[in-house]
Order: structure tokens, then sequence, then C-alpha cells
């Protein structure tokens, strides 16, 4: 637990929930389907390296890359998907 | 050591935390001499930086090749020496190398182009975004001058052709990203018929090369045929190899037919050979063995990816019906017939849920094409499509985790997704609470959602003594697990793990709330969830049952599998 309360009162870990937030965001608010795809490409390439380089926290953030992923597509596409 | 930065040598500017290194190329060097000074500069770099150089200093070498690149001088050199020593730090240096890619793009220097993407394909995760700048409109200007002449660089078709050919030797998967970027480029209006040519002949060589491309090539040409109708005719000489690469096969897929006659409906009639083409194929399509795996395939694509309206033309019950198994990879075949045993076997499974789950058994396909429009990057193993029965998983975890356990695990995972689908669940609500037929409150919490499914999904593969080797969603597993031990049996006389199972199914967490709130405390399930994730949750359960005095020692997290076999 204490691990956990470590990850989760940590810098990387607010940063990471402030892109998170930012990017979903700019999901919602775009029309544009370059902007929903750059969207895409940065939160995969965040979290791709996240895994690499802190896969504690990744593992923390999974769901959230997760409902990032399924709520841009929905916005691509007009298509439910639900990602694992 | 601190030298002027006209002096043109290295500055250190050496702080405990930071040790920033820059390098300035002194503005009375030129020529050759300017040259020289950046690439000994360079190779002094490379050989002192390591994994676990500070970022700064990568930084600064990335900048200094920039900044050699810009100087247009240096065809000759090599990025993968420029970044020796880098590795460790994929990811500084992949976005340097990107930008010295698009440097040497837009300087139109393609040794360069072709050396940068060529490092970049030795990365791991670099190809997606490679090669959407390689379908940049001035990648086509650039292979525009190519072919005029103009320069003496590579041809990008050319470069992308031994781009994917590089790939197939490394990397197999990452040259369905190459294949696209190739679909990209022939898709625009602005690419002349004679790229379009050497871009089909391409995917000839890939077809021939690449075993399992079928699907994507066939996307991509299904794309051309749309986008390019005006020069279709242009490009039967080219178009008719590959249409017969899939003719003279032994045993054509339907769907891989039927793609095909798309194609060549799109062709004008007049073209030499596309009727007995396209009679050919559409005798194998309508062929009656073919024709309910034909219809569930083709309905279940174009439903999901492309053309709506066709699913108008099929009846209904195709929709669901006829899955196959054929087409998948023997362990996962063996995995997904087991995971549906699984699901007969689980007798904790309400029965009209079993029941309607064999009436549309899900249609597992294994395919990457997926990712195409949703999916970036290796980390997705696969996914449900809500309103259709249609699993897929994606090929690259299939190839690399041959184990069938594994595959089991993931295809359990997705069937119980799956189920909660056609017991109603919505995934855009995770939980909501019901007081009152026109008052309800929606939570949109996926960390329940998937805590469930993991959970349950374990639960089937324990029942059967399937061991796990590890938890999907371990926090939110622990978490829903805790949430199940503060349950009791209701006054309809359902057990916590069955008033879970209908709260995963239904989304109704009504009761579930009301015994939460009762042990744990006014707003207590309300505060869970508005956690963001299942590590928040964890945390914000353990506290509140601290504050409740209810012991959970024995319920340890790191025991999970343990947990749930009970």
């Amino acid at each position: 637990m204490d691990d956990l309360n470590k990850i989760l009162n940590s810098k990387e870990y607010a940063d990471a929930q402030t892109q998170i937030i930012n990017w979903k965001t700019r999901i919602k608010q775009t029309k544009n389907k370059d902007e929903l795809i750059t969207v895409r490409l940065e939160a995969s390439t965040f979290f791709s390296s996240m895994e690499k380089q802190d896969p504690e926290l990744f593992n923390v953030l999974k769901i959230n890359f997760k409902e990032l992923l399924e709520l841009d597509h929905k916005k691509l596409t007009g298509q439910n998907i639900v990602i694992d | 050591m601190v030298v002027t930065k006209e002096e043109g040598t290295r500055i250190d500017n050496q702080t405990p935390d930071q040790n920033v290194l820059s390098y300035v190329i002194p503005e009375r060097l030129q020529g050759p001499a300017r040259i020289r000074f950046a690439q000994n500069r360079l190779s002094e770099i490379s050989e002192t930086i390591t994994a676990d150089s500070n970022i700064d200093r990568l930084l600064g070498a990335l900048e200094l090749a920039q900044q050699i690149f810009h100087m247009h001088c240096s065809l000759d050199f090599n990025p993968i020496d420029i970044h020796r020593g880098m590795i460790g730090s994929e990811q500084i240096v992949y976005s340097g190398v990107v930008s010295v890619f698009r440097d040497a793009l837009d300087s139109e220097h393609a040794e360069v182009a072709y050396l940068a993407a060529t490092y970049l394909l030795s990365l791991n995760e670099a190809n997606d975004q490679l090669f959407q700048v390689f379908s940049q409109p001035r990648m086509l200007d650039l292979s525009q001058d190519f072919l005029d002449g103009h320069t003496n660089g590579r041809d990008c078709i050319a470069t992308l052709r031994d781009l994917v050919s590089q790939s197939l030797t490394s990397n197999p998967q990452d040259s369905w990203s190459a294949i696209r970027a190739l679909g990209d480029l022939a898709s625009n209006s602005e690419t002349s018929p004679e790229h379009l040519i050497s871009i089909l002949n391409c995917f000839q060589s890939i077809l021939t090369d690449l075993s399992g491309s079928e699907a994507v090539i066939l996307t991509q040409l299904q794309r051309i045929s749309q986008s390019r109708t005006q020069v279709l005719s242009q490009l039967s000489s080219s178009l008719y190899p590959i249409i017969d690469m899939f003719l003279e096969s032994q045993s054509p897929r339907p769907d891989h037919c039927f793609l095909l006659s798309t194609i060549l409906d799109r062709m004008p009639s007049r073209v030499e050979g596309r009727t007995r083409r396209l009679e050919q194929l559409r005798g194998l399509f309508t062929h009656p063995e073919n024709v309910p795996l034909a219809r569930a395939h083709c309905a279940n694509h174009i439903r999901t990816f492309t053309d709506r309206s066709f699913i108008a033309q099929l009846p209904e019950e195709s929709l669901y019906h006829d899955a196959s198994q054929d087409d998948l990879p023997p362990t996962m075949a063996r995995a997904t017939e087991r995971a549906l045993e699984i699901i007969r076997q689980c007798e904790w499974i309400p029965s009209e849920i079993r029941e309607s789950f064999f009436q549309t058994p899900p249609l597992f396909v294994v395919d990457n094409t997926l990712g195409e429009s949703a999916i970036t990057g290796n980390m997705i193993a696969g996914c449900h499509i809500p309103g259709t029965n249609l699993i897929f998983l994606a090929s690259r975890s299939v190839e690399a985790e041959a184990s069938e356990s594994v595959l089991l695990h993931r295809a359990l995972h997705e069937c119980f997704h799956y189920m909660d689908h056609l017991a109603g669940g919505n995934m855009d609500i995770a939980a909501y609470l019901r007081s009152g037929r026109n008052n309800t409150i929606a939570y949109t919490a996926a960390w329940v959602n998937e805590g469930l499914c993991e959970l349950f999904n374990n639960r089937g593969l324990l029942g059967v003594n399937v061991l796990i080797g590890s938890t999907s969603y371990p926090n939110e597993v622990g978490v829903v697990l805790y949430i199940e031990r503060l349950l009791e049996t209701s006054a309809e006389g359902r057990t916590p793990s069955e008033l879970l199972f209908r709260a995963f199914l239904t989304d109704d967490f009504t009761e579930v709330q009301r015994q939460i709130n009762l042990r744990l405390g006014e707003n207590a399930f309300e505060r869970l969830m508005a956690c963001r994730n299942g590590a928040e949750a964890v945390v914000a359960i353990t506290e509140m049952m601290e504050n409740a005095h209810i012991s959970y020692f024995n319920w340890s997290n790191s025991n999970i599998v343990r947990e749930i076999a009970r």
C-alpha cells in the first residue's frame, strides 16, 4: 500500500493525470480527424515510453490509457469499442 | 570546464543536478572545417553518452546532429553512428531522429531520410509515427522529383519498399504500418498513376513474402479503388496479378473474395479481363459452402468498419451466426474453444445469459487491421466491439505469446465483455444507481467494469484448474475483491459474488451501493466511483475500511489469485 501511495503522490503521476485531462479535453473539443489521430499518437508514445521506463506507474495508469483510446476511437469513428 | 561559446568548444555548466552540455559551431568555421568540427564534437558525444546520460546531454547531441543535417553536407553520415551509445534512451533519440528525418525530407536529402528511417525502424514503437510522416504531401513532392530525375536520391516508393522488406526480416508485424503508409500514399489524389503502379507492384511482392498480409493489403486496395476510380483502368496490368494470386490459391477466403469483387466492381466495365475475374470471384463467393461464412465475415467486417449500408442487404441472423474458428492460428483456435467450454461449465453464470451467449457466440478474429482505425502501439491485446459479436485479438500478441493459457486468459476476458454487452451492460456507464424509475445516477468508472470482468475471468479459469500466470488490471481486481468481501447475502438470497456478477452484467449497482455505504459510511460508494483508476480506489477503500475498523489484512492484494480461488 505504501508503494501505491508513493506512486499516487508522485509528481510523475500528477503530471500524467494532467496530460490525460489535456488529451481528453482535446478529444472532446475537436472535430478534426487529424487532431484525433495526433492525440492518439501522442498518448500512445507517452504510455509506451512509460511502460518501459516506469512499469509500476504504467500499471496504475493503464486503465486511463485504455479509456483515452476508447474515447478517441468513438469520436473518430462514432463506434464504441472495449479495448484491453 | 567552461569555455566561451566564441571559442567553439565544449561548454559544461556543471551543477550538482544538471550536467548541461551544449555545442555551438563557431561562425568563423565554414565549409569542410565546419563539418569536421561538428562531426568531431558529435563523435565525442557518441563515445561518452550512455543510456544513463542526462537528458539534456542527449538533447545537446541531437541538436548538434540536426545542425549537421541542416548544413546539407552530410549525405554519407549515418544516423546509426550518430546515435551510437544512446540506446536505452530511445524516446529522446527517437524524437531527435524524427526531426532529422523531417528535415531531410524538407531538404530533399533522400539518403539521409532513408538512413534516419532505417534507424527509426530499428526502434520499437517508432513505426506508426514514422509512416505518418511518409504519407505527408512533401514526401509526395519529393518522390515526384525523384521520378522526374531532378535529384540523385532514391525513389521514395523504392525506399518504402526497402523499409517494408527490412521490417519483414526484423519485425514482420511492423510491416503492416508500412503497407498502410503505402495505401495512404496511393489513395492520395496527387499521387501519379506511375506511383500507383509502383505501389501495386510493391503490394504484390509483399503478398508473396509476407504470410498473413492478405487482409491488410486488400483493405488498402479497396481504399485505392474507392479513392482513385478515375485511374483504375490504367492499373489493371498491376492489379490483375494480385487478384490472380488469390484466385489461384487453393482455398481463397470468402471475405477476401468479397473485397476483391468490390475492387473489380469499381473498374470500368470495358477493361479487358475484368468480367472474367469478377464472375470467377462471385462464383467462389456464392459457392453454397461459402455463403454462410462469407456473410458472417463480410457482414461483420462491413458493419464494423466500412459500409454500414451493406448490412441492410443481409439477413439479420447472419450478423451473429456462423462464427467459425477455421481462420484462427491453431493455438488461438484451441484457446477460444476452451474459453467457450469454460463458459458452458460456469454454473454461476445465470442460465439465460449463457443461453443468449451461445445463441450468438463470439466471432474471434485475429487481425491487426483493427489498429488501422483505432489503435496505436503494442499495448493492445484484444477488444470487443459492442453491437457485434466480434472479438479482436491482436495478431502481434497472438504470435508473440503463443502460450495457450495466456491466449485463453485473454479470449475469456473478452468473452466476459461480450456477455456483459449481451446482458445489457453499457460501456459508457460503469455503474448506475436506481432510486426510482426516472431517478438514476450514472458513474463513468471504467476500472469497475474491467476489475469485475477480470475477476470473473480469473474465477472461470480457476474453476477448471487453469493456473493464472498474471492478473490483468490487478489494482482494479483488488478493489472489487475488497468490495465483494464487504458485501453480505442479499434479502433475495444472492451471495456477494452473485450480487457483483449481476451488477457487472446489468450495471445496476444499487444493492452494492446500499451495502457498501452501510459498512463504510455515507457516500463511501460514491467516493469510490469518483476514483480515476483502481489504484486510487484501492487506497480509498482501505482508508475507509480502516476508519470503519474493518480488518482487511488477510485480504491482501498481493495474494489476489488465491483470493479469487476461494
